[in-house]
């Protein structure tokens, strides 16, 4: 994984132009305090954003566990930690995430066909 | 579904007064049935050690069994009921339970129930959990009202008593607390959206337990429930048992309930709105879905589910992350403002480094300026006294006016004569003038006068040279003869006669003429007047001009010199005091200035006020000479309130917090001295808003910050900013604004605007009118703002 910087974390977190400018002006300017707390607050968030997505991939890993399609090893969370890596390189990157959509097309022509289960709502 | 206040009964059930329960009786209470967690074991979750931890494993392990129990304990109670009576939670939440074990078909067997509602909770997830809390929840509903039980605030006891009322240790949302923690949970457990307050709250519960009637628990199927479960109408549940099984019973309740709060981060009004025993098929959900409900539908998550939650998930941190540099910002900007201003405050305060000749030489040329200017504030005062003054001269004048009347009189003299010789007086040698025409006036009477006197001297003459002989005839008779004898003059005498008689009647006739020119008629030669004589005339002229070179050489004549220099002192002085009223005002006019703050020129009341202003700051200033002039020091003063407002957290905060009941429609309270008492309430709430009430009290024990108050308040620039937030806040249209003129100019002195001259301006504006609620929180964030860049010589 290359070295990130604050600005790459706010690429990540999907910051708007301003919103980076903003960012960039502030850093630029501020002390040396400011700086550290600026860090901290972009390195938080990417930790948090990361460990979040991690226990996604995690939720979906097992998931496929229990439908039969993946084995459960022991080390599943760690792959997860990686594909939730992968997707953040990805969105740094700006590499299209293609086979989500394709799957959300997918979903969408599904949930136009109606089934006895997609009517199953507990609320 | 109708959410029906049915009850789940507890495993102990309250005392009758009988022996053992049967099963068709209610049974009496026993405490190792009951899974209510004693008072004494509560502890405050705050320290994390072994054996506090082992509670908290203890305390989920109790709040498991009290699931348990209930599940067993309520399948019971629908075993004891009879069909009809079955209140629907009941018969709902077992033909759920029934549907997921489909195996169990003896639901008499109490431990084959038991393990399966262990199942049922552990593998049935969210659902199992929330259907099982339901049952609690109406159990502690049906409670609450047949025992009327009560939150009562906890009242501080009388002086001298005793407080006796028991106390009760609450749970919090977050975990285990004592009683001070709040409350709000017991109004969350019955109420929907209740507010939770701190304090010290009671449990109060009634003398006996109703059911029926006009009591709380009207339902016949809830109240056969109640009944099944030992809860009947009339039970005494003052006796210690009881009462302590139903209390204990609704504590342990709050406590597995506060454990789902706590681990789901559900809101208690999310928990009826989630619970739905009947789905449309009677399933739960299948594994992989979060044991804490997120409203998904049976079955796992598809991929754009997951990928919509990655995005959800990213949207979230991403939002939070944006909203903390945000707030970073704020507060950078917020330190570096601090820092600004003390930076300025040390620059205004820097001492000036004068020795001691130095500041002689300043306070010197200081003091010459303060004497220069009492000279003008004393025009003022001169102006006030003069037309006193003026009256009386006018009097004294008039007094010796009336004096020299008088004199006039006396020497019979007319007064415009005098006034007319008091005005010579101005010309000591006028007299002369009037001399002059009396000399010329002899000149032109001499030869008269000298014939005159010649004739008399030659009348005398002749007059002796009176022939001796008698030009008359004598008629004598003889005194012998008796004869009478006439005797003639001789001619020659008879012509000597005639000659002296011709003579002197001649002369005699000369000076009768002459007399008569120069006496009796009127005289028509120099100086002619009307009827009068030369004669006349002489002698008034010289009567003239001796009268004026007596009172011009103050020679016969001291009392009417006098009388006549007094009165024309008096008028001169009378004059000048005139004269000097005119001055004075001239003076003044001259002196006034443009009023800087209105670009007009003031009037005469703002420029008195201006000048004796001005007065003391400079004998201020020399005193402070070496150090910040009277104008820098209050501007010390005012930039020192509001940099603390930036650099101090507890003075931000306590701002803070009076501007949270401001927003919130209960603005704190405007009190103030009198020292305040003409500025419109809205400015003083300005400032009571940012530096607290005793900003505005002079003895409410903080005199630095009072001075303070006061020196921003008479900083004509910034109070000027406090009046233009306000009016700009509250859309005071241009005509009603306080008439302020032209803006500060970089570096410009922040000097005095005392109240009075503040009020001047402000009287027909409608500041006056707006009041303390129209002050928010954006006012005094611009306020802030704007004095500081006004400080900084920002725009």
């Amino acid at each position: 994984m290359k070295k990130l910087t604050i600005f790459d974390i706010a690429k990540i977190l999907k910051f708007s132009a301003d919103e980076t400018n903003n960012l960039k002006k502030d850093f630029e300017n501020a002390d040396g305090e400011l700086k550290v707390e600026i860090m901290d607050t972009m390195w938080s968030a990417f930790f948090e954003l990361h460990k979040k997505l991690s226990d996604l991939k995690y939720k979906q890993l097992m998931q496929e566990v229990g439908e039969g399609k993946r084995n459960l090893t022991t080390d599943l969370y760690l792959q997860a930690k990686k594909l939730a890596m992968k997707d953040i390189e990805d969105i740094l990157s700006g590499t299209p995430q293609e086979v989500s959509q394709m799957d959300e097309l997918r979903n969408k022509i599904k949930n136009l066909i109606p089934t006895p289960q997609n009517s199953t709502a507990l609320n | 579904m109708t959410p029906s206040p049915a009850i789940v009964g507890p495993a102990t059930s309250p005392s009758t007064g009988g022996g053992e329960a049967k099963e068709s009786v209610p049974p009496k209470p026993t405490k190792e049935v009951a899974l209510s967690v004693p008072k004494s074991e509560v502890k405050p979750n705050v320290i994390v050690t072994a054996e506090t931890q082992a509670k908290q494993v203890e305390i989920q392990q109790k709040t498991f069994n009290t699931l348990v129990n209930t599940i067993t304990f309520n399948v019971q109670r629908f075993n004891e009921i009879p069909i009809a009576d079955r209140p629907d939670f009941l018969k709902n939440f077992v033909e759920m339970f029934q549907k997921e074990n489909p195996d169990l078909k003896d639901l008499t067997d109490q431990k084959v129930v038991a393990e399966k509602a262990e199942v049922f909770l552990k593998k049935g997830g969210g659902n199992a959990l929330l259907a099982t809390f339901k049952l609690l929840e109406t159990e502690a509903a049906l409670l609450y009202g047949g025992g009327k039980v009560r939150i009562v605030e906890k009242k501080a006891p009388k002086n001298g008593s005793k407080d006796e009322r028991p106390k009760i240790i609450y749970l919090g949302k977050d975990g285990m607390t004592t009683e001070e923690k709040q409350p709000g949970f017991w109004e969350n457990l019955f109420k929907k959206n209740s507010e939770a307050k701190t304090g010290k709250y009671d449990l109060e519960v009634s003398t006996t337990f109703e059911t029926g009637g006009a009591s709380n628990i009207t339902d016949l199927k809830d109240i056969a429930y109640l009944n099944k479960c030992g809860w009947s109408n009339g039970l005494d549940i003052k006796t210690a048992e009881n009462r302590g099984i139903l209390i204990e019973r609704v504590l342990s309740i709050a406590q597995a309930r506060e454990e789902l709060f706590r681990e789901t981060g559900l809101k208690p009004e999310d928990i009826s709105q989630r619970l739905n025993f009947l789905d449309a098929g009677h399933h739960f959900i299948a594994a992989g879905r979060s044991a804490y409900l997120t409203g998904e539908t049976g079955g796992g998550y598809t991929p754009a589910e997951f990928a919509t939650e990655g995005k959800k998930i990213t949207d979230e941190i991403s939002q939070k992350t944006k909203d903390k540099l945000a707030e970073l910002r704020k507060k950078n900007k917020s330190e570096q403002r601090g820092k600004q201003l003390t930076k300025r405050i040390e620059q205004l305060g820097e001492e000036k480094n004068m020795d001691p000749d130095q500041i002689k030489a300043e306070q010197a040329l200081i003091e010459q300026q303060i004497v220069d200017k009492k000279k003008e504030a004393g025009l003022f005062d001169s102006k006030k006294l003069l037309p006193g003054q003026k009256a009386e001269t006018a009097r004294l004048k008039d007094e010796k006016s009336q004096a020299l009347d008088k004199r006039a009189v006396e020497i019979g003299v007319p007064r415009a004569t005098l006034e007319d010789w008091s005005a010579d007086s101005s010309n000591p040698e006028s007299w002369r003038a009037i001399k002059n025409q009396h000399d010329i006036l002899v000149i032109e009477l001499q030869p008269m006068n000298n014939e005159k006197t010649k004739l008399e001297t030659d009348l005398t003459k002749w007059l002796e040279r009176e022939p001796k002989s008698p030009a008359v005839t004598v008629t004598e008779t003889e005194k012998k003869t008796g004869n009478t004898v006439v005797t003639t003059p001789e001619k020659g005498v008879t012509d000597a006669w005639e000659r002296w008689n011709k003579t002197v009647d001649k002369i005699q006739t000369r000076i009768a003429e002459l007399e008569k020119k120069l006496n009796t008629d009127p005289w028509t030669g120099t100086g002619a007047s009307g009827n009068k004589t030369a004669e006349t005339i002489l002698t008034e002229l010289e009567l003239d001009y001796t009268r004026r070179q007596q009172v011009v050489e103050n020679k016969d004549e001291p009392e009417t010199k006098k009388a006549i220099d007094n009165y024309r002192e008096a008028d001169a002085v009378d004059k000048q005091k005139g004269q000097d009223i005119i001055d004075v005002d001239n003076k003044i006019t001259g002196l006034r200035k443009i009023d800087p703050l209105t670009g007009v020129l003031e009037t005469e009341i703002v420029q008195e006020n201006r000048i004796r202003k001005e007065i003391k700051d400079m004998e201020e200033a020399k005193k402070n000479v070496g150090g910040a002039d009277i104008d820098d020091q209050r501007e010390i003063d005012s930039l020192q309130l509001v940099a603390d407002l930036y650099n101090k957290q507890e003075v931000h905060d306590a701002m803070e917090q009076r501007l949270v009941f401001q927003q919130g429609g209960s603005p704190p309270d405007l009190e103030f001295s009198p020292e305040f008492r003409d500025y419109p309430p809205a400015v003083l709430q300005a400032i009571n808003l940012m530096f607290g009430p005793e900003a505005l009290s002079s003895t409410a024990g903080n005199p630095d910050l009072f001075k303070k108050a006061k020196s921003l308040l008479e900083s004509q620039w910034f109070v000027r900013i406090i009046i233009d937030q306000i009016e700009n806040q509250n859309l005071v249209p241009p005509g009603g604004k306080v008439p302020f003129g032209v803006a500060r100019i970089s570096g410009e002195k922040n000097v005095k605007l005392d109240m009075a001259g503040l009020k001047a301006r402000t009287g027909a504006t409608n500041i006056e009118l707006l009041t303390i609620a129209d002050v928010n929180r954006t006012c005094i964030e611009n306020i802030m703002e704007e004095i500081s860049k006004s400080a900084l010589g920002y725009i």
